[in-house]
């Protein structure tokens, strides 16, 4: 109680601090006139009685400071203080204080971005209620990587069985995407097919209209009803409300559909990272969203993704064991089925576990190279402390000898840190906002943004850096050795310390050297994608035409498929076009057995290749030959003999001696003679294998098939693809309109998109090692200088006893030189480790690729140059009097 | 020459009251003549710590304090004993003889005295 009293007493001193200065004031001169008089009487002359007087009295500074303390709230005042003194020294050194700032800035500002996308890709709970019990329930499989569906039977029977969740409900993200037609023209969308209970479970209020009746997803195919994505309804009907109503306004794959509600604005689905749902359709439609099931409901057809909202009371656990008990039974029921062997229960989280599993390489590989990126900056601050901490120890030397107390000296090092810090986080912050653009640019399905919490985690990683980078020098500064520190800075530069400088410095160059090498495979192998096997992509247009979508009769789908052929290639400047079942750019899997005539081994162990559908002059419109033998042609009909092009890696497992062509081969059931072998046309990266392909006849497909109606046309382009598409696009509009165009682009558009992580991982590291290395530079810079500084009067001896500002200069390049060139011993030698685990991104380039590697080091060793000729300049240019005079 | 004995603060705080309580009011300087005066000249004041502590003192109200004439006609400032200082004066002096008595019987102990 006394003790608060007293503090309250302090706190109301400190803010009448101007009144009892002058009161002490007064206390002082009049002691001094008595101590004066004092003095007079004893007989001493006026002067030397008052400096008598003065001298007993001692120190009014000290005596004033010490009054103070005693006063306020010391450290409260100390701190103020302290942050004063602080921002006047951050003032008047700029270059060290916008480096420190900079520095921590790119470290924080790349590592919370890199954070925010792996919070989206893997942690971002839904935007529902309680979203901590909505749980994704999926089966395992042994050897394959996520979770996946299961059969739609199989989900009626968890959910009529199941006791741990409240609700159990079916999605089902629809891939290919729906055509929905709007007042712009039909357009491609991502949507959803979804029971009854799926907005129920989330406990979602629509923004418009009302969610599902459980009747309208009883009878398959006799509710056409729809619900939109907000934003869907804002960008492509401008929020009309006239949409809603009981009359349908929009059709889907063709088939009209009534719109009975909008979903909240920030809904976008259960599956985030594929593309945002922006439709759902009851499951009992699900007819019209899959071309491809005749029942899609069946355990024929693919599964269904099941999520649920755990019971009141239940545990994720319970669930578990609940929905795995379940399973069995499911299996012991239906052995035929394709059940997986284990049950996976978790929260709807991020996005979905195949993307997750898929992200993983690539947000590992960012947040890696951001952490060196961290290191670098921290390296480098530390070493600018380390070496401002040197430069100031006279400094320091003059405040310990004129009475400061080493914990108040560490205490003022400190909040020089600690505010270096909070400006490098508050300028990250910037930084962080404009990766994000970057990483938003490649990552556009996800919903990135940054998450308060990381902002304040890296906060407190940048106070940490700042503390702890601030110790090391303060502590080095409050030991040093006052009588020395004050006669002479240069002297007590001992070369241990100079070494722990260098040594930073050394593992900067270093780490730049890696995240250079690193950019460089990346930007290598983004350059061979272009290349790819012998392809230009930038010459190949590729549309996808869905007559199946339209309800045409096989006969009409043919005949409308040839027409868009032979008038593309009437077209000025196309110079051929072929239909094919996918882009050039997919990789066939092979899962179809393969094997001659006559083996009659286990079709089980067959070797297995992949199989793609193409048309006639299909190679010629890639610009890639056949090697041995021909390409399909119009001798190639249905009823003719069926036929096959096949890749060399398939060539060379059956026929290693030659002789494919005209050899028979029996891919899957087909019996097909060989007619041609042309080259891997794969983009495979150096961690896969060209898997062996055989290319089928388009134009002997099976014709009651509907699915084979459809086919991603590929036209060869003599220029750039890119601009001949609208006139591609309207010349095939002009023989159908209805027929739905899609995915219209460039081969080279096409493959930006497919290989996104390439794409990503290239711009990021390349950014990344461009930001290390100008940062080493500058560190590389800041010890030069520095050590040339503290060697003034040592280069000064050299000069006066004969040495030439050539020697000179030369002294301070080859240190600086020796220092980068170990820099780059030990990171190429990093590289050289570090290649393999680029490897599943690298396209048609070593991991260990000398020429990728050696750009680096090479932009380096010249920037380095400059960074070192700057201060050997100023060394060469010493007045070896003035710098001796100056001692 | 023998070595002048520091004052610590707790302890000069209860020689300022001590001798106010005596002397009447006083002003600064008078008042730390009179200690070291009355110490038989072994104290040396330090004045860095006198004034801030006189003023502390009246913050807290144990003094009070007024300009005046001083015994040759300069202005000064006055220190007297207030009712507050008065008793705490008389609470430390209590406390202050406890802990001297303790401490001096600690002092007198010899071994055989104990049992």
């Amino acid at each position: 109680m006394r003790r608060l009293r007293q503090w309250l007493i302090r706190l109301t001193t400190s803010m009448t601090r101007r009144h009892d200065d002058t009161r002490l004031r007064e206390e002082i001169e009049d002691h001094i006139a008595f101590e004066t008089e004092a003095n007079l009487r004893r007989g001493l002359p006026p002067d030397e009685a008052r400096r008598r007087a003065l001298l007993t009295f001692g120190s009014i500074e000290a005596f004033k400071e010490g009054y103070r303390d005693q006063q306020g709230v010391p450290s409260f005042e100390h701190l103020l203080q302290d942050m004063r003194v602080a921002v006047r020294r951050m003032w008047k050194t700029p270059g060290f204080t916008a480096t420190a700032i900079a520095t921590l800035a790119v470290g924080l500002g790349l590592t919370s971005a890199v954070m925010s996308l792996a919070y989206a890709l893997f942690l971002r709970p839904l935007p529902v209620d309680e979203a901590a019990r909505v749980v994704f329930v999926e089966q395992t499989r042994a050897n394959r990587p996520g979770g996946w569906g299961y059969a739609h039977p199989d989900y009626v029977y968890l959910r009529e069985h199941a006791r741990s969740f409240s609700e159990l409900a079916a999605h089902n993200s629809t891939m290919p995407p729906l055509v929905v037609t709007t007042p712009g023209g039909p357009v491609g969308v991502s949507g959803a097919v979804v029971t009854a209970n799926y907005f129920a479970l989330l406990r979602l209020t629509p923004r418009a209209g009302r969610f599902f009746s459980l009747d309208e997803d009883r009878v398959p195919g006799r509710d056409a009803v729809a619900i939109l994505s907000y934003d869907f309804w804002r960008t492509r009907f401008a929020e009309d409300p006239q949409l809603l109503g009981a009359t349908p306004r929009i059709s889907i794959n063709g088939t009209p559909f009534t719109v009975i509600g909008i979903a909240p604005q920030n809904f976008h689905g259960v599956v985030a990272g594929l593309e945002p749902n922006a439709i759902w359709i009851p499951m009992a439609m699900y007819g019209v969203a899959s071309p491809y099931c005749d029942a899609p409901l069946s355990r024929a057809c693919g599964g269904v993704g099941v999520i649920g909202r755990l019971g009141a009371g239940s545990s994720i656990e319970e669930a578990h064991a609940e929905v795995a008990g379940l399973s069995r039974q499911l299996k012991e029921a239906y052995p035929e089925a394709s059940l997986g062997n284990g049950v996976l229960v978790r929260p709807v989280r991020g996005v979905r576990m195949l993307e997750q599993t898929a992200s993983v390489p690539i947000v590992a590989l960012l947040a890696a190279a951001a952490a060196l990126v961290l290191l670098v900056a921290s390296a480098n601050v530390a070493g600018l402390l380390l070496a401002r901490g040197m430069r100031r120890r006279k400094e320091i030397a003059v405040r310990l000898a004129i009475g400061a107390s080493r914990g108040r000296l560490m205490r003022l090092l400190l909040t020089e840190s600690v505010m270096l810090a909070t400006a490098g986080s508050v300028a990250g912050l910037q930084i962080a906002v404009w990766s994000m653009d970057v990483l938003r640019a490649y990552f556009s399905n996800l919903d990135l943004s940054l998450d308060p919490r990381i902002v304040l985690i890296g906060f407190g990683v940048a106070l940490f850096t700042g503390v702890a980078t601030g110790i090391a020098p303060a502590l080095q500064s409050t030991r040093a050795d006052m009588a020395l520190a004050m006669k002479d800075g240069s002297f007590g530069a001992g070369r241990p310390r100079s070494i722990v400088r260098e040594g930073l410095i050394v593992v900067q160059v270093a780490l730049s050297v890696l995240l250079l090498g690193a950019g460089g495979l990346l930007v290598r192998s983004f350059f061979m994608l272009h290349r790819g096997p012998g392809v230009d992509p930038d010459r190949v247009a590729i549309v996808r035409l869905r007559p199946s979508l339209v309800g045409f009769t096989s006969e009409r789908a043919w005949a409308y498929q040839r027409e868009v052929i032979e008038r593309l290639e009437a077209l000025p400047g196309v110079a051929a076009a072929s239909p094919a079942s996918a882009p050039a750019s997919w990789r066939a899997q092979p899962v179809t057995p393969a094997r001659l005539p006559g083996d009659s081994s286990d079709p089980e162990h067959a070797y297995r290749v992949g199989t793609a559908l193409v048309g006639p002059q299909y190679f010629k419109t890639l610009g890639v030959g056949v090697v041995q033998g021909r390409e399909f042609d119009d001798r190639d009909t249905v009823a003719g003999p069926r036929v096959a092009v096949v890749n060399e890696p398939l060539a060379r497992h059956f026929w290693p001696t030659g002789g494919a062509v005209g050899s028979a081969i029996t891919i899957g059931n087909d019996r097909v003679e060989v007619v041609g072998v042309v080259k891997d046309l794969q983009w495979t990266s150096a961690l896969q294998q060209p898997d062996p392909v055989a290319y089928l006849n388009f134009w002997q497909q099976d014709p009651s098939n509907r699915v084979s109606q459809d086919s991603r046309t590929h036209i060869s382009v003599a220029g750039d693809a890119a601009a001949l598409l609208p006139e591609i696009q309207r010349t095939i509009a002009a023989i159908d309109p209805d027929v739905p165009i899609s995915e219209a682009g460039s081969l080279a558009a096409r493959l930006d998109a497919q290989f996104t992580d390439v794409r990503a991982a290239r711009t990021m590291l390349v950014a990344f090692g461009v930001l290390a290395l100008g940062l080493s530079m500058i560190g590389l810079y800041a010890a030069l200088a520095f050590a040339v500084g503290e060697r003034t009067r040592e280069i000064a001896i050299r000069l006066a006893l004969g040495a030439t500002r050539a020697d000179v200069g030369g002294l301070v390049f080859r240190r600086g030189m020796a220092i980068v060139l170990f820099g780059i011993a030990a990171g190429v030698t990093a590289c050289v480790i570090a290649g393999p685990f680029l490897a599943h991104l690298l396209y048609g380039v070593s991991p260990r690729d000398p020429l990728a590697i050696a750009a680096g080091p090479a932009v380096l060793i010249v920037v380095a140059a400059l960074a070192i000729s700057l201060p050997a300049r100023r060394a060469m240019q010493q007045n070896p009097i003035v710098a001796l005079r100056a001692e | 020459m023998k070595k002048p004995t520091t004052v610590h603060q707790g302890t000069l705080a209860l020689m300022v009251l001590k001798t106010l309580d005596v002397l009447g009011p006083l002003h600064g300087y008078g008042l730390a003549r009179r200690i070291e005066q009355i110490s038989g000249d072994r104290l040396t004041l330090n004045t860095g710590t006198l004034y801030p502590l006189l003023l502390r003192l009246e913050q807290e109200g144990a003094i009070a304090s007024e300009r005046g004439p001083s015994e040759n006609n300069r202005s000064a400032r006055f220190y007297r004993l207030t009712r507050a200082g008065r008793k705490q004066l008389q609470a430390e002096t209590r406390a202050w003889e406890q802990t001297t008595a303790q401490i001096a019987r600690f002092f007198a102990v010899k071994a055989e005295d104990l049992p």
